[in-house]
């Protein structure tokens, strides 16, 4: 409750300090524009011509049901990755044996290309909503899966033979000992998931769907029209940064808030 | 009665004995320091009578009701406000949060906390700060058996000082049985009325070798006495061996002698 | 002390005295003038070149003038300019805008040679101290002044051979959006803190830090840069609106509760802000061409510039004379009036037309222009002219919070609190 509170009294000076956010990207933008002038509208097409293609898209109803399907899949497969990293990590982190036997099988889950991953989901799965989420869940799950090892492998035992002194309790023990130290490790394994889910989503909707802002890239491809890709590119993008910086950023701080106070 | 009892114990961490025939009591009120050199046992021997280890060999009977522990370092939760800290072993007692908020703030504030450092974080607050607050937390639970693992080894000499008085006045007014660790022999004269030497000459199993009370209260228990008493450990040929430092033509005061 | 102190004019006593006079004067005159003054097309590149002309490297730069005179010697702990130096400086000034003025008769060569002068003078006066300095933390002020002499030479230059002057007095403009980043946030440290110290209660000191200043300055001077190689070219719309973006991000600094909405604080958030939505509306006009850059730009030159000139005189203007910082009305008076011509001048700019409301908005913009300046001469010619109220001859502030102490409660340790 005090930590909703906190959350909440919190979010206009988050936002505002979204503007230095705002400044990096606008200076993208210029540099694309830039890009635009010297390479022409046909290779890069300059920002307000994509912006204006996106607008259209959204004004004619055609970007939120495929916006909607690649946030479907890429949910999907990362809230799965989530799920299945944060546990079994958790679990391999807390057996020396099993985080010594995991290391390696991560290792080669972590370096085994995506696009590997989709070409066996398509034999496997097919056409479909299936095969992106497999994708995505396959390539996240060994990250997040990293990060709540490392977190269980990480647990102070100085601190937990303190709160054994002082009579904790064992689910006081999980929720004020270890949870905290635990959630340090996982919530920076999830921000990067959640990036990663975006960009697999897309690739793997490239090649296996109908619908979807990959399927639409596609279709943009194969009529030459770089102010749509442009446009879907800018929609995913804006998506991406909104999630992250609405949701997973503020959770993160909050839950931070004891490691530095000092705001930069 | 209420009593702690260490019979006989023996401790081995593999093939390695750290511990051999350690015999010792804490009777109520009573405080008891366990001198020695660095690696001669004594923290292992604190954590067994934390019950954080079971004995290899012999028998730890605990007959207080409440033990709190003061660590070497402070072991403060990092993601806990320096008052949640404080309550942490109320907390884990079941105390509602609001009476054991007030009664870790008025605790604090007693131990010489100011009122807006209780909101920060331990990194934000000095070591001296923090070992003020670990002191608070085991304060907080009303114990009447006290374990301190050299908590005081970090700290400053007027830092030292100031929370010596605490510790005093905190264990005298409310009569908690005192068990400390501390290589600081003017430390271990200025707050016990018993001393056990531990020793470990030469990789052998750390062994307690000799014993000194001191009878006289610690509220007469001024600098000079200090000094004097501390000097005249210095001079025990038992000690001096204990601590590997060279022996001086003094004659020996034998086994056990009784301070004025 | 040197025996002639005694005998020396107050108005010598320190750099901002008579710098801050003309500053307000001209401040009128220039405006008036431009509207005015007969003038061809020629000699200085038009009505509109002479009023910007005039107002940037006439107005703007005998502030600056009194600033970096006043503060150069307080923060790097050398000599304050005074006395017969002091007066050749002004003359310089002086001369220069008597070539502005009489250029229709005398040519160019008189406003070049006075002009240049006087700001390789200023330049040379200020490099010296900053340069000496251990670490050289001002040379910030040096490399902005020597970048604003190459825009006045540039612009000269080019009046000279006829050819387009406006894309050097358009880069001068964002050189002193950049010099007025830097100025404020040495200001603002000072009175922010105080303003929080006056509040009481446990508040972490404000601290205008570089990271998010160096932001603000670096999206001016590609703007600026852009601006100039390529005008008019969407490049620098989304640069103009990136420096917008980073100037509101300047403000993260700024919001420090309810201290923020005290006298001398708010009016310093509001130049931060009026500089943002000027390069925010600059953005947008080069982008979707709506409406003409002028209207940004002036909202950022008059609420921006204008407002921080007003402030700085205001502040530093009475403290390194010896007064305390002035409470009465007329000061939040001259503030309004300075906001209030913003805001019509830019409307004027937005709206675009001939309508009688749009020429009302335009006469509204010069009146509350001219009463601010006029309030404050009316109520500072005393300060700036007059001897010191402690009787000394130079330019020492008394520490800010002792000056206040009557209305500071007692709080910490501070000049006013018990310790």
């Amino acid at each position: 409750m005090k930590l909703l509170r906190a959350w909440l009294v919190g979010i206009p000076a988050y936002l505002w300090s979204g503007w230095g956010a705002m400044a990096s990207l606008l200076m993208l933008v210029a540099l694309w524009e830039w890009g635009s002038q010297v390479f022409g509208a046909l290779v890069l097409p300059a920002p307000v011509e994509a912006l204006r293609t996106l607008a259209e898209l959204i004004a004619s109803g055609a970007a939120w049901p495929e916006l909607a399907a690649t946030a479907r899949r890429a949910l999907t497969g990362y809230a799965a990755s989530i799920i299945a990293g944060s546990v079994l990590g958790l679990i391999a982190g807390l057996s020396v044996t099993a985080s010594m036997t995991s290391r390696p099988i991560v290792t080669v889950l972590m370096g085994t290309p995506p696009i590997a991953w989709l070409v066996l989901a398509l034999l496997w799965f097919g056409a479909g909503d299936a095969t992106p989420v497999f994708t995505v869940f396959i390539a996240c799950f060994p990250l997040v899966f990293l990060g709540a090892m490392q977190g269980a492998r990480t647990l102070d035992n100085q601190l937990r033979d303190m709160a054994v002194v002082f009579g904790v309790p064992r689910r006081m023990m999980l929720t004020d000992v270890y949870l905290p130290h635990v959630i340090s490790y996982l919530l920076p394994a999830w921000t990067a998931a959640l990036g990663m889910s975006w960009k697999i989503a897309v690739m793997a909707e490239l090649l296996s769907t109908s619908d979807g802002v990959g399927a639409a890239l596609a279709v943009s491809r194969s009529h030459l029209d770089s102010a749509a890709t442009m446009a879907w590119i800018t929609a995913v993008m804006t998506l991406l940064l909104g999630v992250e910086y609405l949701l997973l950023e503020p959770l993160k701080r909050e839950v931070e808030r004891w490691r530095d106070q000092v705001a930069t | 009665m209420s009593m702690l009892e260490v019979r006989t114990v023996t401790q081995r961490y593999g093939v390695s004995e750290v511990l051999r025939d350690i015999d010792l009591q804490v009777r109520a009120g009573e405080s008891v320091a366990l001198v020695g050199p660095s690696g001669c046992g004594k923290t292992t021997l604190l954590n067994l009578c934390a019950g954080l280890l079971p004995p290899t060999t012999g028998g730890i009977n605990s007959g207080f009701e409440r033990t709190a522990c003061v660590f070497q370092q402070p072991r403060l939760l990092p993601w806990k406000s320096a008052l949640d800290n404080i309550a942490l072993g109320l907390k884990a007692l079941g105390t509602p949060a609001g009476e054991r908020a007030r009664h870790a703030r008025e605790l604090a504030l007693r131990m010489g906390l100011a009122g807006d450092d209780l909101d920060k974080y331990p990194h934000q607050l000095s070591g001296g700060m923090q070992s003020r607050i670990a002191l608070a937390r085991a304060f907080a639970v009303a114990p009447d058996l006290l374990l301190l693992d050299e908590p005081f080894s970090a700290l400053d000499i007027g830092l030292k000082a100031e929370l010596h008085a605490l510790l005093l006045e905190y264990a005298t007014t409310r009569r908690t049985a005192v068990l400390m660790v501390t290589h600081d022999l003017m430390e271990a004269v200025r707050l016990s009325q018993r001393i056990l030497l531990m020793s470990a000459p030469e990789h052998a199993p750390g062994r307690i070798v000799w014993q000194v009370e001191f009878d006289r209260p610690f509220a007469r228990r001024d600098d000079a006495w200090v000094y004097h008493n501390t000097a005249q450990l210095l001079a025990t040929a038992q000690v001096r061996h204990a601590f590997s430092l060279a022996p001086v033509a003094s004659p020996d005061t034998g086994g056990l002698y009784r301070a004025a | 002390m040197r025996l002639d102190d005694a005998r020396r004019a107050p108005l010598l006593y320190c750099g901002f005295r008579p710098f801050y006079l003309a500053t307000a004067a001209y401040a009128m005159v220039a405006l008036l003038l431009a509207v005015a003054l007969p003038m061809s097309e020629g000699v200085m590149g038009g009505r509109v070149a002479w009023h910007v002309h005039e107002l940037i490297f006439g107005f703007a730069l005998a502030s600056i003038a009194g600033f970096l005179l006043t503060a150069i010697p307080e923060f790097t702990s050398s000599a304050p300019l005074q006395g017969r130096p002091l007066a050749v400086l002004f003359a310089w000034w002086l001369a220069a805008r008597l070539g502005a003025v009489f250029a229709d008769v005398t040519g160019l060569v008189p406003l070049a040679i006075a002009s240049t002068g006087f700001i390789l003078h200023l330049l040379l006066l200020v490099a010296a101290p900053a340069w000496r300095a251990p670490g050289r933390q001002q040379m910030g002020f040096v490399y902005a002044l020597a970048t604003l002499a190459s825009m006045e030479a540039g612009y000269l230059i080019a009046a000279w051979r006829g050819v387009p002057v406006m894309p050097w007095l358009t880069a001068a403009v964002g050189v002193l959006m950049m010099l007025i980043v830097i100025s404020m946030s040495r200001i603002s440290l000072r009175l922010v803190n105080d303003a929080l110290q006056a509040r009481g209660g446990d508040h972490p000191p404000y601290l205008a830090r570089p990271p998010r200043r160096n932001l603000a300055t670096t999206t001016i001077a590609l703007y600026t840069g852009v601006e100039f190689l390529l005008p008019g070219n969407a490049i620098g719309g989304w640069l103009a609106l990136a420096a917008a973006a980073a100037m509101f991000n300047l403000l993260n600094d700024w919001h420090v509760g309810r201290s923020l909405f005290s006298r001398w604080v708010l009016p310093l958030y509001g130049v931060y802000c009026c500089i943002a939505l000027g390069y925010a509306l600059l953005g947008l006009s080069l982008l979707g061409g709506w409406f003409a850059p002028s209207a940004g730009r002036h909202l950022m030159l008059i609420g921006g510039a204008g407002l921080a000139m007003l402030i700085v005189m205001l502040v530093s203007g009475r403290t390194h004379s010896g007064h305390a910082l002035d409470e009465r009305r007329w000061v939040m008076v001259a503030i309004g009036m300075i906001i209030t011509a913003a805001l019509a001048r830019t409307l004027w700019g937005l709206l675009a037309g001939s309508g009688v409301v749009v020429m009302a908005l335009l006469a509204v913009a010069l009146g509350a222009w001219i009463a601010a300046f006029a309030l404050y001469l009316a109520h500072s010619w005393r300060v700036l002219g007059g001897p010191r109220p402690d009787g000394g001859h130079d330019c020492s502030a008394p520490p800010l919070a002792v000056v206040s102490c009557d209305g500071i409660r007692e709080h910490g340790p501070g000049p006013c609190g018990a310790p």
